[in-house]
């Protein structure tokens, strides 16, 4: 058993690795790499960061691929940075963590940056009005100056000065470079988000609540939907009820979540055409306390709903095969024999049996669940972790999007595995 | 009596009607498939390659000139659809003949070379399986960019072809190896074939049966699967119609109407499709094993 136990993690091991070089290599070889999108669909910032993604391109995909192990690996940390330019010298300490502390500047102008209240942007802005706009054109200037020093150890402070002109910020890039190597430390941080500079590790367990929610909802209401079902169909197989429940779930099954999210938001939502039962979407955040449980169910119900109906056809059929098999068993007889009714022994007797196999069914359900939910978070405006992966995928994320297929495959290899586990513990018989 | 598990009826499967509900569905079927076949074949014929837009008549409803509306180009819904019979046709049948054809390659030589052949098949198709497909499927497909035009549907087809021939491969692969020492192949073998002439004429006609009944149910998937994509915009963009893609424009993004008829007429085709593949696979699985509950 252990052994057994030992052997598939160091299995599972191996395809999470391998995982991580097919998709790796998916995205190196395929014609538009990360971070090859066009100049304005993403800040400056996300340009500079996606271009020391990309950096390693000449160095060929080993050296690319090991670059992003070292990113999910190490982070670097305070950093100390200076820039000089026309007599100007400033040096700073840059924390990882997003704060800037200006250790020496040889104007004293700037004693504070501050990052603006943007969470998903890091630009810094200057505090004071009229020095922001001096800088911001020295800034500008300063920008062609610096070369981008990526894949080698170095920090490099790329920030935003910014002025505010008529309400908004116009934005000017600045660049410093290390006066000395950044410190590393070692932290799985999954490399950083090329949207919003975060680790990645941090991103995906900020958006994980709403798709953990729809996840484990959708997997018990499968569960309670399609059992009864299968026991229903299994116990008179190719009765009417069998039939008729046949045909429904065939039709349930072949019906796109795309067409029955969209019928859903048109006929049951506010604003839609017919009853306005439910809200257009917008679950932000599991966490956030202003939702009532009424309105999280409001919220939940017709993502859920979407998830759920297409998997039904499937376990209820794995039900169904499961009851129909013991149908004719001998503790059926004994059971009959006993006296027990015929309600009873389908229920208590036949079920339970039945139900041993379905564990390793309802592991199967996972990686579906992983991939509609992307389809539904989008429909629903959900900020999940399948629009995260739509919207990495958008960007061309190479960081997010290795970290979500490597997540997702975790998810569904672990689960299978304990899956396989929980029958042996279920049922002694079962070898594994 | 009515509750009473045990009680199979004897005439398990078909009645003896000679047309039974169950084949007036599979008829059905086989005729919807048909019609959308035939649509993408002379769709383009009737309306030209791509459904040029009428400017003035944008999102209209299903009433006047154009009986299924048009859409937020001024395109014809029903236009649109008959271009988008091809898409999904060529993608959706495309794919799967690509993805059987690579899994019936793939699971053959697994099965006849066994051995650590075997394995290294198996764990590559493992760790395929462990990452969803539609994830794969949107990375690919996203960094291809949004360009390409008509070449498009080329390249979905044969991307989504070739990242999915795991399903036959392990079929054939298991069916291999199940007839591998029984006495057909022992025949062969006595006869003299070689690998290549046990597998072509021997084994694989043999474990073809369960692969072609799938490959209904893969079109279909592939058929759901280009939708959602289209859907979600990384699949094929504007010029070239799709159901998904068509769908995606039922709701409004920044006014949040509502367009019954962007949704349902290609939603309904779509469902049509693979309902329709769905039910016919299920009938010739019902077929081959009649006494496989499953």
């Amino acid at each position: 058993m252990i052994v057994y136990v030992i052997k598939r993690v160091c299995a599972t091991l191996i395809a999470l690795w391998g995982v991580t070089v097919l998709v790796f290599a998916l995205m190196w070889w395929s014609p538009g790499l990360a971070g090859t999108l066009g100049e304005g669909e993403l800040d400056l910032v996300s340009q500079e960061h996606a271009s020391s993604q990309r950096s390693q391109t000449d160095e060929g995909i080993l050296h690319g691929y090991l670059g992003w192990w070292e990113r999910s690996l190490r982070e670097e940390t305070d950093a100390t940075v200076w820039t000089e330019h026309e007599g100007l010298r400033m040096v700073m300490r840059c924390e990882q963590a997003g704060g800037i502390e200006v250790i020496e500047d040889s104007e004293k102008h700037w004693h504070r940056f501050e990052r603006s209240d943007h969470p998903a942007s890091s630009t810094w802005l200057f505090g004071d009005a009229a020095k922001l706009r001096r800088m911001s054109a020295e800034a500008k200037a300063d920008a062609a100056d610096f070369g981008v020093d990526a894949g080698t150890n170095c920090v490099e402070v790329r920030g935003i000065v910014g002025e505010i002109v008529d309400d908004a910020v116009k934005a000017y890039e600045f660049r410093m470079r290390p006066a000395r190597e950044g410190v590393w430390r070692w932290r799985v941080t999954m490399g950083r988000s090329l949207a919003t500079h975060r680790p990645v590790i941090d991103e995906i367990a900020g958006h994980a609540g709403p798709t953990l929610l729809l996840g484990t909802l959708a997997i018990i209401a499968v569960h309670l939907l399609a059992i009864p079902c299968g026991v229903v169909m299994g116990a008179r197989r190719n009765g009417a009820m069998d039939r008729s429940l046949n045909w429904l779930l065939l039709l349930l099954w072949s019906f796109p979540v795309v067409l029955g999210g969209t019928l859903m938001m048109g006929y049951l939502t506010e604003g839609g055409l017919g009853v306005q039962w439910f809200p257009t979407g917008g679950l932000q955040n599991t966490a956030s306390a202003d939702l009532s449980r009424w309105e999280t169910a409001r919220h939940v119900f017709l993502p859920v709903t979407c998830l759920t109906y297409g998997s039904l056809a499937y376990v209820a059929r794995q039900t169904r095969s499961a009851v129909a098999r013991n149908v004719t068993a001998g503790f059926v007889k004994t059971a009959r024999a006993k006296g027990c009714s015929e309600r009873r022994i389908l229920w208590r007797h036949l079920l339970p049996n039945g139900l041993l196999p379905m564990i390793a069914v309802s592991a199967v359900l996972l990686p579906w669940l992983l991939a509609g939910s992307v389809i539904v978070e989008k429909m629903f405006a959900i900020n999940g972790l399948g629009m995260l992966a739509y919207r990495a995928v958008q960007n061309r994320d190479l960081d997010l999007i290795m970290a979500l297929a490597l997540f997702s495959a975790a998810v569904c290899v672990v689960v299978n595995l304990a899956a396989d586990l929980l029958t042996k513990w279920a049922d002694p018989r079962v070898r594994l | 009596m009515h509750n009473d598990p045990t009680h199979i009826p004897v005439q398990a499967r078909t009645s003896d009607r000679a047309f039974s509900l169950r084949q007036f569905g599979l008829v059905v079927s086989v005729l919807v498939v048909a019609f959308i076949i035939l649509c993408a074949i002379f769709g383009s014929w009737i309306v030209g390659n791509t459904a040029s837009g009428d400017l003035a008549a944008r999102n209209q409803g299903p009433i006047g000139s154009h009986w299924l509306g048009t859409d937020d180009t001024g395109a014809d819904v029903g236009d649109q659809l008959l271009l988008g019979a091809r898409t999904a046709v060529v993608i959706g049948g495309g794919a799967t003949l690509i993805g059987t054809m690579m899994g019936v390659l793939i699971g053959a030589i697994m099965g006849m070379g066994g051995g650590w052949i075997d394995t290294i098949g198996m764990r590559f198709m493992e760790i395929k399986m462990a990452v969803p497909r539609l994830l794969l499927l949107l990375v690919v497909i996203a960094s291809i960019g949004t360009g390409g035009g008509t070449e498009r549907v080329w390249i979905l087809m044969v991307v989504m072809g070739v990242l999915g021939w795991m399903r036959s491969a392990r079929l054939v692969r298991a069916e291999v190896m199940r007839l591998k020492h029984t006495d057909i192949d022992a025949a062969a073998i006595v006869t003299g074939a070689k690998a290549w002439r046990r597998l072509r004429g021997h084994l694989l006609p043999a474990a073809l049966a369960p692969v072609i009944v799938d490959a209904s149910f893969t079109m279909a998937g592939l058929v759901l699967m280009e939708a959602s994509l289209s859907f979600l915009g990384v699949g094929l963009v504007p010029p070239t119609a799709s159901w998904g893609q068509m769908l995606a424009g039922a709701v409004d993004p920044s006014t949040g109407e509502f367009r019954w008829w962007l949704a349902v007429f290609p939603g309904g085709m779509i469902l049509l499709l693979v309902w329709s593949l769905n039910a016919i696979g299920e009938h010739l699985r019902s077929r081959l094993h009649p006494d496989e509950e499953q």
